[in-house]
């Protein structure tokens, strides 16, 4: 047996391996592959990454390494051996012994994975007297163990809570004790950090690391995001339709891919160094090809820059490069030579504040307050918030999830009443909102949503839905429409062919261009875009990215953008705001943003963003999550619970002054700007 | 069509077969029928199938085939109308309760949850004793049944899609409210709205046939299926027919038109969505 990556020792039994395995789906007339001769090897104490687009097969492997058919996908050929045992050979109640006992998985969406009838510890005890054989009071001492293991305070509580009452990240961690509860030999992470913050996803890799060291247990992690790829494995095997396209160490795939895919998907990642913003994001053309249409030779040579004629003629070997380097491309040699990366592209423009010129605000928010019932209570979403956007500028918007950007965002929009302060508009104040606001306001404010499927509205093709604006605003007359919608079309790069298709018809990256040309249509003056990529793979990302702010630029729209993505807010926005709990904590340029002084929460952040290309400071303090503190109208510093650099009562007493009195540029912390100024910067750029 | 199942394209041609053959002899009755429905033939009283009288005579010597066919325009006609009314009525409640929610939606619901707590027919007997029987009356009293179910029904899918981002789109654009649910929202609603209402429409005719039975329903001689089927109910051990006849012309007309309204309902949502829901 071949031993296929530098970790660990070639002669111990691997936790998990795959030889020539091919996964079909099987229905009475056709069997469509859905994974295609993978050979793939972790080592014990290995950690190995999967990284692919959805629907790449990612998923479906990972379900045959517990013996599992993920929607009928039944492995029909080759071997998956678990610690040196063939699963195909076990029976029901052994294969029953190998979930949970030796591969545990971690799901992605904690909330459908608990049950929300039973209490977590009902749920934590089954799993241990079933692996364990744990009865009685040594049963209730290793669950509370097992999610003291998790970094979980509060145990007593957290047994006797139903899911709905924990956060996400509190259920992630719970997920991570089920999983570790039987003490697996390998573990696997399916997307389960995916939809968590930031902050709160660093924290839980990072504890995943810490329990593979301590405990040598492997890790499968399947994912989409690169960055944390390479912060967390030592290998990484990235799979493209269902082929395994190339495996090897982190440093190697990530530094210098030999597959043109992995390449591109690599290029696709925004880039954090400051002089590469305003260019175009290189892209993958095409799509993926669809199962009923699979090419002859190399499944992605119809999109490969690189290809020939030998690439569409035969399916290449999966052959090795260099020890435990493998890839599946005539030309790895030929890719590893070239190291350059491919030159970017730049925009019309150069983007940056300068480019700006003589900012005229157009929009205006003060001391704006938004408040929503949640039970009971009262939640104040938006606390007191001012800042201004100005005529083309892009002006990004970055926090967790519950930090109050979509309420402001809603807010600004009219979908809600703001509770206090004032949003004005050009000049104007916006009183009211939705029809009640003035119809030429109407139509400057439009919005991008997150997910494309649910903002367009599946009843109407898409013709319907770009010529609502037109004949509502009556911008164009009658026997024009056709033609604008058209060219609202090709703005967004898809043909007049699409005029007459319904929602279903199209991908998700189609949609939200879509949805990109409906807002565009009524020549808005201001465009909020909420998490507009977010739902998108990578690899359209950058190009949904690319046409955004290409239209920006040419109609010289500005953007209030808002996103949890670091990255991608770094690439659009001409001025940063970072939101903590409903308050701005920073804001500034992205170059003034990245460099000290930080405020204690950008530092967070931007030490727990996956990024590739940059080496990260070693030591970031962060502080313990748990002490979160939820929003209130008393005067303090939101952050203060959380802070890694809490100073003491001054914090949790008074609202933090600005550090800056410059117009453009806030810092609200209560920490004096000298010491601020003297962090350590977190990022470094790796040259290349 | 392509995207149906060859079993949805029968459910669906036999649907829409049966509901074209009862609205012919809904349309062609007096035309068709062999008889005439209130002529009483004294010398054929309780006769069973004869070449004469080809489902016999019930008690007073009418011709049971000839009341059956003159009778379904009646039946018919009040099913659908209550049917329709109370669709129109109930559409429009449910999406103003769903989509404004809060006070109005407490409101509403609460009138409606008073409404379907109250006995049915202790409602109808109330309401035409007020008015006094007749058709008109009776598909009134039947379309406010049957409003609140469909209201209730209605707001509950409404309140799914008033939710999601395109109807937040189109208020961002300043749309009418109106604009918004009749154009946004409602389309999404179709194939739910086509279960329900066929599933109220069979309910009607039963209703029709309750009131009928004591005695509210349309005015005797006029046949009507839900009246033939009471007035014989008396005499069905020795003279079978009378009741038999429009009981099975009840059940095969509902289970019609729910064969017709799933075919719809598969068409509707194939066509928009790609994929065949299982349910609405």
């Amino acid at each position: 047996m071949m031993a296929v990556q530098g970790v660990g020792n070639p002669h111990e039994t691997p936790a998990l391996a795959f030889h020539d395995v091919t996964i079909s789906f099987q229905t009475k007339a056709i069997s469509s592959p859905v994974v295609r001769n993978a050979t793939l090897t972790i080592a014990p104490g290995e950690a190995m990454a999967l990284v692919g687009e959805s629907g790449s097969g990612k998923s479906t492997l990972a379900y045959a390494a517990m013996g599992d058919e993920l929607n009928g996908a039944r492995v029909i050929s080759g071997r998956v051996e678990v610690s040196g045992t063939d699963i195909s050979t076990l029976s029901g109640p052994m294969l029953q012994r190998l979930r949970g006992g030796k591969v545990a998985m971690v799901p992605q969406d904690p909330m459908t994975s608990l049950s929300p009838s039973l209490r977590i510890g009902r749920q934590l005890y089954e799993v241990l007297s079933l692996h364990r054989g744990l009865k009685g009071r040594p049963l209730e001492d290793s669950a509370s163990e097992a999610l003291r293991l998790v970094d979980l305070t509060d145990v007593p509580r957290i047994l006797r809570s139903y899911p709905h009452q924990l956060s996400g990240g509190q259920l992630q961690r719970v997920l991570l004790s089920l999983a570790m509860a039987g003490q697996p030999g390998l573990l696997i992470l399916d997307e389960a950090t995916t939809g968590l913050d930031v902050t709160t996803e660093a924290h839980i890799l990072e504890l995943v690391g810490r329990i593979q060291r301590e405990t040598r247990t492997s890790v499968l992690l399947i994912t989409h995001n690169l960055g944390i790829v390479r912060r967390f494995c030592q290998s990484v095997a990235v799979i493209y339709f269902g082929d395994i396209v190339e495996i090897g160490s982190v440093e190697a795939v990530l530094n210098h891919p030999a597959h043109p895919y992995s390449r591109a998907l690599l290029d696709c990642i925004p880039p954090i160094d400051s002089h590469i913003t305003g260019q175009r994001l290189p892209t993958i053309d095409g799509a993926i090809p669809r199962r009923t249409d699979m090419p002859a030779g190399c499944l992605f040579a119809p999109r490969c820059q690189r290809a020939t004629d030998v690439c569409s003629e035969r399916v290449p070997e999966l052959r090795t490069i260099s020890p435990g380097y493998l890839a599946r491309c005539v030309y790895a040699e030929d890719e590893l030579a070239s190291m350059l990366r491919s030159p970017r592209d730049t925009l019309l423009n150069e983007r940056d504040s300068s480019s700006v010129h003589r900012p005229i605000p157009l929009l205006e928010v003060k001391d704006l307050v938004v408040t929503y019932q949640s039970g009971r209570n009262r939640v104040t979403a938006v606390n007191k918030i001012s800042f201004s956007c100005n005529r083309g500028e892009v002006l990004g918007i970055v926090g967790e999830s519950g930090c109050g950007k979509t309420s402001l965002a809603r807010c600004i929009v009219g979908l809600i009443e703001p509770k206090g302060g004032q949003i004005v508009f050009d000049g104007q104040e916006l009183t009211g909102y939705g029809l009640r606001r003035p119809h030429p306001l109407r139509k400057s404010v439009q919005m991008v949503f997150q997910n494309p499927q649910s903002s367009i509205n599946p009843q109407h093709t898409v013709e319907q839905c770009l010529m609502r604006p037109l004949v509502l605003y009556e911008l164009v007359v009658r026997k024009k429409r056709r033609d604008k919608v058209v060219e609202l079309l090709e703005s967004v790069q898809l043909g007049s062919e699409y005029m007459g298709r319904y929602p279903h018809e199209l991908s998700g990256g189609e949609l939200q261009r879509v949805a990109i040309a409906r807002a565009f249509s009524s020549d808005p003056d201001l465009i909020v875009c909420d998490e507009p990529v977010s739902s998108l793979d990578v690899s359209i990302q950058a190009g949904v990215l690319n046409l955004l702010m290409e239209l920006q630029q040419k109609n010289k729209v500005s953007f209030v953008f808002i996103s949890h993505d670091l990255n991608v807010v770094r690439h659009v926005s001409n001025r940063i705001t970072v939101m903590y709990n409903g308050r701005i904590c920073e804001m500034g340029t992205p170059s003034e943003l990245f460099v000290p002084p930080y405020h204690p929460y950008t530092e967070e952040l931007l030490a727990a963003v996956p990024m590739v290309g940059v080496r990260k400071r070693k030591v970031i303090p962060t502080g313990n999550p748990s002490r979160y503190t939820t929003t209130t109208d008393t005067p303090c510093c939101q952050f203060s619970g959380r802070c890694p650099r809490y100073l003491g009562m001054i914090c949790d007493k008074s609202v933090p002054p600005d550090k800056f009195t410059h117009s453009e540029r806030h810092l609200y912390c209560h920490i004096p700007l000298k010491e601020l100024e003297s962090m350590e910067p977190v990022l470094e750029k790796v040259v290349e | 069509m392509k995207n149906l199942t060859s079993q949805q394209v029968t459910t669906l041609l036999i649907g829409s077969g049966i509901a074209a053959f009862f609205t012919l002899i809904a349309i062609f009755g007096p035309w068709i029928a062999p008889g005439d429905a209130e002529t009483m033939h004294f010398t054929h009283l309780k006769q069973g199938p004869s070449s004469e009288f080809l489902l016999g005579t019930d008690r007073f010597g009418r011709d049971v085939l000839s009341r059956l066919i003159i009778g379904t325009r009646t039946t018919i006609v009040i099913a659908a109308s209550s049917t329709a009314l109370a669709t129109v009525l109930g559409t429009a409640i449910g999406l103003i309760s769903a989509y404004f929610g809060g006070r109005v939606d407490g409101v509403v619901m609460r009138l409606n949850d008073v409404f379907i707590a109250f006995p049915t027919l202790v409602f109808a007997m109330f309401v035409i004793g007020v008015l006094g029987p007749g058709i008109v009356n009776g598909i009134l009293v039947i379309a406010l049944i049957f409003t609140s179910s469909i209201a209730r029904v209605v707001r509950s899918a409404a309140l799914g899609v008033v939710i999601l981002e395109y109807v937040d789109a189109a208020r961002i654009r300043g749309e009418t409210i109106l604009f918004i649910l009749c154009k946004e929202v409602l389309p999404n609603l179709y194939p739910t709205i086509i279960v329900e209402v066929c599933i109220r429409f069979g309910f009607a005719i039963l209703v029709t046939a309750s009131l009928s039975y004591i005695g509210l329903g349309p005015p005797p001689p006029m046949p009507d299926w839900g009246t033939m089927a009471s007035e014989g109910r008396s005499l069905m051990l020795t003279n079978p027919w009378p009741v038999f006849a429009p009981c099975i012309a009840i059940v095969l007309l509902v289970v019609g038109i729910n064969f017709l309204g799933d075919g719809l309902r598969v068409l509707l949502v194939a066509r928009r969505t790609g994929h065949l829901g299982s349910t609405a």
